[in-house]
């Protein structure tokens, strides 16, 4: 043995903290690293530049209180920042920075006005900009509507890869740009056959909201690109069925692998049936998307209406309730279904077909059928990055919402009733679940060896933390998934959104006996518990087995806490019961590993 | 049942039609809809049904046959 390690030795718990400081340092950095996806700054710098109306910045030249009135008169001031050096200017010429806030409508005049003054060095107005992968579908600049949504941010993390949504509906056609690999087998609940073709073209443009093939150099792009959709036929060719046909295709649904049910129908009477179906569903995981209804008033359809469904009210391109709308306390959140009375482009665009040709065609549709579509891929996104459980998908999209009104820039009062918690914005849900959810798991694990370690040196079994421990823990608790917002899913390594406890659940998926043992046992203690047995008798391996297990803890109690998983045949509270004995057993295996056998 | 009104091209869902009726009620056509043109005054012979579909903009009204007043 080294002097140097000796040395180190003598001062044990100097050590420990170091390591621990070290470990909160770099977990910082990668924090601030990924926490950059999204601001607001003055200037384009790259990426599409984005106006965002009523908001402007004006340059002044030098510093009075003038300045200030100015603004106040104008509107609401925002920022007012005084700045005295240029570092690419040798000259000092103070100038102050405001951001107004002012009307939209009068936002050009305004300008003009600032323009003209000579102590004004510049007047523009803010635009949002946005860094990220754009796809390069040529009508992708249409689509507000999926940018509105928070998805092109979302596409650096997940892409829905591996989720199966199924769309009960008029079916879908196998238009140009739907990937027919991602196109299952579905079943036609009219004629009792698997062709679940589209004869009207509502199930088309909504499927195509849900997971249009994207970036293919074709057409449009769609929330969740890399999810499969489940062609489920239970409306004719008017558009209509019957609730009865509803039931089954969601109960069928939701025995045939599907994770996220879309319904984009409904209708104003009551169906004992379809209620039963779509507690059955989120009894079995799946997460259950209903339009609220286009009734333009108070009123919320069924089965959007039932408990376990996520209404879903429409908002046109600001952010603002369509005047179509149907709205009402089970309305959970809003998403852009399109304002066509803002004109055509206020609406939302996908492929579809033409119901007299049978041909693809893209087209704007509106209605608050096309808003459930862009919460379902929403909802897909997150499956994909692990969150399994339908209510944590749930309690993510509602926690991220944005304020009414927020798509425009500008935040309008308004009801509960009729947004629900606000605006849908996956990328925000999609950072909670993979930046926040991380550092909890990291922070808890990290608790839970300090802890460890205290004990084990104040019972004079230890004098350091066996060799590997603190990298170990990271990789035990998933914290590499804070790379995951920089880009991981450009190359389809949403797998890294998770810890390893959930890689099984991920890889085997939720159909069959194999698949819900592999669950069952990652978010287990099993996997530390036996490396642990065998790092006994290997001793190099002590602290890798030890950090393992003090991250696996971490993930099962994080996993418990936040209720993210969904485990087959077991009730919400069973599963966190699970997941708090594993976390409590896997801190036990880190416990007992980490002092050395004695010689015998 | 047999109802009179005015047809009208509603751009929801990508089109649907709708009757606002002299009974005082808005329905919604589905099923042997036809070829209608938007503002007609037309006679409608049909059955309202529970009325799931896409439309969810109010009671649905399953044609069995129109005619042109």
């Amino acid at each position: 043995m080294t002097v140097g390690l000796t040395t180190l030795q003598a001062r044990p718990a100097l050590l420990e903290r170091a390591v621990v400081a070290l470990l909160a340092l770099l977990v910082l950095l990668l924090f601030g690293l990924t926490g950059c996806g999204r601001r607001v700054v003055p200037v384009a710098e790259q990426g599409e530049p984005d106006a965002i109306p009523g908001l402007i910045d004006v340059g002044l030249e030098g510093f009075t209180a003038e300045h200030r009135a100015l603004g106040a008169g104008l509107g609401e001031v925002l920022e007012d920042e005084k700045l005295t050096d240029d570092p690419f200017d040798d000259v000092d010429d103070p100038e102050e920075l405001l951001v107004l806030r002012v009307d939209p409508a009068r936002e050009a005049a305004i300008l003009d006005e600032l323009r003209r003054r000579s102590d004004v060095h510049f007047a523009e107005p803010v635009v949002r900009v946005e860094k990220f992968w754009v796809p390069d579908d040529p009508q992708f600049a249409q689509q507000w509507h999926l940018k509105a949504a928070g998805a092109p941010a979302a596409w650096d993390s997940a892409r829905g890869a591996g989720v199966t949504v199924a769309i009960i509906d008029t079916g879908i056609a196998p238009v140009d740009d739907l990937d027919p690999a991602r196109l299952l087998r579905g079943h036609n609940f009219l004629t009792g056959g698997d062709d679940a073709a589209d004869d009207h073209g509502h199930g088309t443009h909504v499927a195509g909201t849900v997971a249009q093939t994207t970036d293919n150099g074709v057409g449009v792009a769609g929330m969740a690109p890399l999810a499969r959709l489940l062609p489920l036929k239970v409306l004719g060719a008017d558009g209509s069925g019957t609730s009865v046909g509803i039931a089954d295709a969601i109960r069928w649904a939701a025995d045939h692998g599907a994770r996220v049910l879309n319904l984009s129908l409904g209708g104003g009477s009551r169906s004992a049936a379809m209620a039963h179906a779509v507690a059955y569903a989120r009894s079995r995981g799946c997460v259950v998307v209903c339009a609220a209804g286009n009734g333009g008033r108070r009123g919320v359809s069924y089965p959007a209406a039932y408990p376990g469904a996520i209404a879903v009210s429409a908002v046109g391109p600001q952010g603002r309730l369509a005047p179509y709308s149907s709205y009402g306390p089970e309305v959970r959140i809003a998403a852009p279904g399109g304002d066509k009375s803002q004109g055509e482009e206020a609406g939302v665009l996908q492929e579809t077909i033409d119901p007299s040709s049978g041909k693809g065609v893209y087209r704007w549709f509106q209605g608050t059928s096309m808003a459930a579509p862009h919460v379902s891929g929403a909802a897909a996104l997150l499956e994909s990055a692990g969150v399994t459980n339908p209510g944590a998908v749930e309690r993510l999209l509602i926690g991220a919402a944005r304020a009414p009104g927020a798509y425009g820039g500008v935040e309008v009062a308004a009801e509960e009733d009729q947004y629900g918690a606000g605006l849908l914005d996956v990328n925000a849900a999609l950072r909670t679940a993979t930046v926040w959810w991380t550092l909890w798991r990291v922070a808890l694990a990290v608790l839970g060896a300090a802890i460890a370690l205290a004990h084990a040196r104040r019972l004079g079994q230890i004098r350091k933390s066996p060799a590997g421990l603190w990298p170990a823990l990271l990789v035990g608790a998933g914290a590499y998934a804070l790379l995951v917002p920089l880009g991981a899913a450009r190359f389809g390594l949403t797998v890294l959104t998770l810890p390893p406890a959930g890689i099984a659940q991920h890889f085997f998926g939720f159909a069959g006996i194999t698949a819900t043992a592999m669950a069952y046992l990652g978010w287990s203690a099993m996997p530390p518990l036996l490396l642990a047995l065998v790092a006994r008798t290997v001793a190099p391996v002590r602290g890798i087995a030890a950090g393992l297990a003090f991250g696996w803890a971490g993930a099962l109690l994080h996993a418990a806490s936040v209720r993210s998983v969904y485990l087959p045949y077991l009730p919400s509270w069973l599963v966190v019961a699970w997941l708090l004995a594993g976390a409590v057993v896997a801190w036990w295996a880190g416990r007992a590993v980490i002092v050395p056998e004695r010689p015998r | 049942m047999r109802v009179r009104g005015k047809v009208e091209r509603q751009d929801l869902e990508g089109g649907i039609w709708q009757l606002d009726a002299e009974d005082g009620n808005r329905y919604t056509l589905v099923g042997a809809v036809g070829r209608l043109k938007s503002g007609a005054r037309v006679e409608v012979d049909g059955n309202v049904d529970e009325g799931f579909g896409i439309a969810m903009a109010g009671p649905q009204l399953r044609v069995t046959s129109v005619r042109e007043l």
